[in-house]
């Protein structure tokens, strides 16, 4: 194992002693160097990794890898360049497919609980993109609404996210146009940019991140204030960040479609071509909805939360037969309305960080975006001006036209 | 990408989704398909001590089976048990239809908000209910008769298919022996049997003619849609603002507690902000129920 190198550098102000600030140079062999070390604690490791077990650093060719994040045992396994998006999503890390909330036991008349899932294991996140990195405060805010859920909080607590800001971007990715971006800190405890190098400047946002690269560079961790969960706001590092994809939707203006009228041409249109797979919603990474069943062995059996999907049909069905969202246009409005004007109302944020796997994983190449953009022209007021939607300028092989990015990468 | 096998998990009791255990005291057959259910915890203080206002629902555990919202359809002033209702319809149901007094079932709540039985003080009430949505009426009709000096005139008009489709028929008579209190029973027309006393008709018909009404009288109604389709206007004829309406609304739900995503009509979600809404809050929901 190589030892990492890890060098502290000032801030691009030059300002001292801001820990919470610290910018740490990192190469590949320091970033698997610290996944190793977190393996060797006992801890587990969830990253990007293609299908066929290729050592990563092997050249990529001119197509993005397709990537998934799995966990890993080892780390030279993980992808951490080259990629836009992985296919799935890192949500299972707190929101687990399913989940066992409990057991019971039954002896004659009686009933015992005994305990569901154990606690995770101290997971590292390696290479979680800006939009997966998000969706982590953004569901808290759900998870956390009116009391804790404590099994989603104990997966929230073991969590350590390492993000990559993105270089490359596909035609699905719309983060611009929900107010992130590629280098957007919100949810991470460490931010990766490239370095003129080939590595890593590692932004160090919460204290998470701090005993990261303390651990790395064998020093002591900083002491910064608790954070025991990472939240957010620490102000994104523009400077550093890559342009990213242009604004592809105006969301104020389909917005506003959905709020000035219930029923909107767009739900007849997305009904259509939906074939209600579910598939948008369980590749995102903010869906949330789930289902609590029993699973029976005999006389014992576990109560489990499994996801669910507001794209089927049985998710409203009442037991009369009678069904409150009894099609795919009013489940796709159902969809768009609790992303965009729901979850808003409540909690002042918005239920999408724009990554596009919905568009990515839908069979019938339909996404949030493109609904997005049918509301948008059919908005009162139409879309806003300026609207950049031309073709992309990041391209898949890992090559940026930006300017910003250029310097970056250079 | 599941925990680490060797940790040991915990049952925090402050886990919004553990049930807590109760037994069942007595079952009743109300129909050929509904029956009700007498159950109190098996931590006697817990049963002392909990509270519940009328309109509110718990979901309730048959383990093995899952989980079934049912309103609490006793009285909050009955601290020695709470009682559910059901109809069985599906899995969950099924399964409660073979439970036993001395079996053990789970329960979490209370969720939900309440009847406005502040609100009501004063006032005389009109309780309406068709079929098997008698119990959630039936909790507020018993709150109101316990402390029947604080309310006007009651009257409760309860319509159902037969005679055999009654739900707690047996108490219909206990209500109508309270003071200044009027219980109108029909069945639908064809639905009655030789010796049935009450009237025959539907529930809009029944309750066009008993007469209620005035700008000081609060109704509570639910039952099947077509009910309310037709009833509403009557009692709107007779005086009574959308807002003194109200009713139990029921979506599918999983968690009661905001968060599984299913339970909502438009942006609010029954299982917080409802189930009970006024008629002027459920004209202006969006057509998503
Ligand atoms: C606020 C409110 C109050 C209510 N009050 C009452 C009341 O007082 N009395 C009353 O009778 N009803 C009441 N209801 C309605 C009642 O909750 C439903 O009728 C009841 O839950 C139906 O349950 P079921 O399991 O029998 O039906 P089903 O529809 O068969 O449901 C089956 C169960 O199994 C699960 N399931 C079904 N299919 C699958 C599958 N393929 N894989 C895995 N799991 C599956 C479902 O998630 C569900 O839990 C109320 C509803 C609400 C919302
Ligand atoms: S809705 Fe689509 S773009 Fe938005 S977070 Fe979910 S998967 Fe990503
Ligand atoms: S992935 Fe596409 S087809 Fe499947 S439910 Fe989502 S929008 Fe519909
Ligand atoms: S029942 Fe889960 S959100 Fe209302």
């Amino acid at each position: 194992m190589t030892t990492p190198t890890t060098q502290q550098v000032t801030d691009a102000d030059g300002a001292a002693g801001a820990d919470l600030r610290e910018q740490v140079l990192l190469d590949r062999d320091g970033l698997v160097a610290i996944a190793a070390g977190w393996l060797a604690r006992g801890g587990r490791v969830v990253g990007p990794v293609t299908g066929r077990a290729v050592a990563a650093r092997a050249p990529l060719g001119p197509r993005t890898p397709r990537v998934r994040f799995a966990p890993v045992t080892d780390p030279e396994l993980l992808v951490l360049d080259g990629f836009v998006h992985a296919t799935n999503s890192a949500k299972p890390l707190v929101m687990p497919m399913t989940e066992k909330l409990y057991g019971y036991r039954r002896e004659g008349r009686s009933v015992e609980l005994t305990p569901g899932d154990p606690p995770p294991a101290p997971t590292l996140l390696i290479g979680a993109r800006p939009c997966d990195a998000a969706a982590f405060p953004i569901l808290d805010k759900v998870m956390r609404w009116d009391g804790a859920d404590p099994g989603y909080e104990r997966r929230r607590e073991a969590l350590t996210v390492v993000t990559l800001a993105c270089t490359a971007w596909d035609e699905h990715c719309f983060c611009t146009s929900v107010g992130l971006g590629p280098a957007a800190t919100r949810g991470s405890d460490l931010l990766l940019t490239p370095d003129a190098a080939g590595g890593w400047r590692a932004r160090v946002l919460t204290d998470r991140g701090a005993r990261l690269t303390a651990a790395a560079s064998g020093e002591p961790a900083p002491a910064v204030p608790s954070d025991p969960v990472p939240s957010d706001p620490v102000p994104d590092d523009a400077g550093l960040a890559p342009s990213g994809p242009p604004v592809r939707v105006d969301v104020a203006a389909a917005t506003r479609a959905m709020r000035a009228s219930f029923d909107q041409p767009a739900w007849a249109e997305a009904g259509r071509q939906c074939t209600g797979c579910g598939a948008c919603t369980y590749t995102c990474p903010t869906c949330h909805c789930f289902d609590i069943a029993d699973e029976a062995h005999g006389l014992q059996g576990a109560r489990r939360r499994n996801w669910d999907s507001c794209q089927f049909a049985s998710f409203t069905a009442h037991a009369s037969g009678h069904n409150p969202r009894p099609d795919q246009a009013s489940r796709q409005r159902q969809r768009l309305r609790h992303k965009f004007v729901t979850y808003p109302d409540l909690f002042q944020d918005l239920l999408c960080t724009g990554c596009g796997n919905c568009y990515r994983a839908c069979p019938a190449n339909l996404g949030v975006l493109q609904v997005l953009r049918a509301l948008a022209v059919g908005s009162p007021s139409g879309p806003d001006d300026g609207l950049d939607d031309g073709p992309d300028d990041g391209s898949a092989d890992g090559s940026v036209a930006t300017g910003d990015a250029a310097e970056v990468r250079a | 990408m599941n925990g680490d096998p060797a940790a040991e998990g915990t049952l925090a009791p402050s886990d919004p989704y553990l049930p807590e255990l109760m037994e069942v005291v007595s079952v009743t057959q109300q129909t050929s398909d509904v029956k009700s259910v007498r159950a109190r915890f098996l931590d006697p203080d817990r049963q002392r001590d909990f509270r519940f206002r009328v309109g509110q629902f718990g979901i309730w555990s048959r383990f093995g089976a899952g989980e079934s919202v049912f309103n609490l359809c006793g009285s909050s002033t009955w601290h020695d048990r709470l009682e559910f209702c059901f109809r069985r319809v599906g899995k969950v149901t099924d399964a409660f239809w073979g439970v036993q007094p001395g079996e053990v079932i789970g329960f979490r709540g209370p969720y939900g908000n309440s009847y406005p039985v502040q609100e009501w003080e004063g006032r005389d009430l009109v309780f309406v209910a068709g079929g098997i949505a008698m119990p959630p009426v039936r909790c507020a009709i018993w709150y109101c008769l316990e402390h029947r000096e604080r309310f006007g005139e009651i009257t409760v008009v309860y319509g159902a298919r037969s005679v055999a489709d009654l739900v707690f028929a047996d108490e219909l008579d206990q209500w109508a022996a309270h003071p200044r209190t009027r219980v109108v029973k029909t069945v639908d027309p064809g639905g009655r049997t030789p010796d049935w006393d009450g009237l025959e008709g539907f529930v809009p018909t029944v309750l066009a003619e008993a007469g209620v009404g005035g700008a000081d009288t609060s109704a509570l109604v639910v039952g099947p849609p077509v009910m309310i389709k037709y009833s509403l206007p009557v009692l709107m004829e007779a005086g009574l603002a959308p807002n003194r309406i109200h009713s139990s609304l029921e979506n599918r739900m999983k968690c009661g507690i905001g968060r599984c995503g299913r339970c909502n009509v438009g942006g609010t979600y029954l299982c917080k902000q409802g189930p009970v809404y006024s008629f002027e809050e459920i004209m202006a929901m969006p057509a998503d129920m």
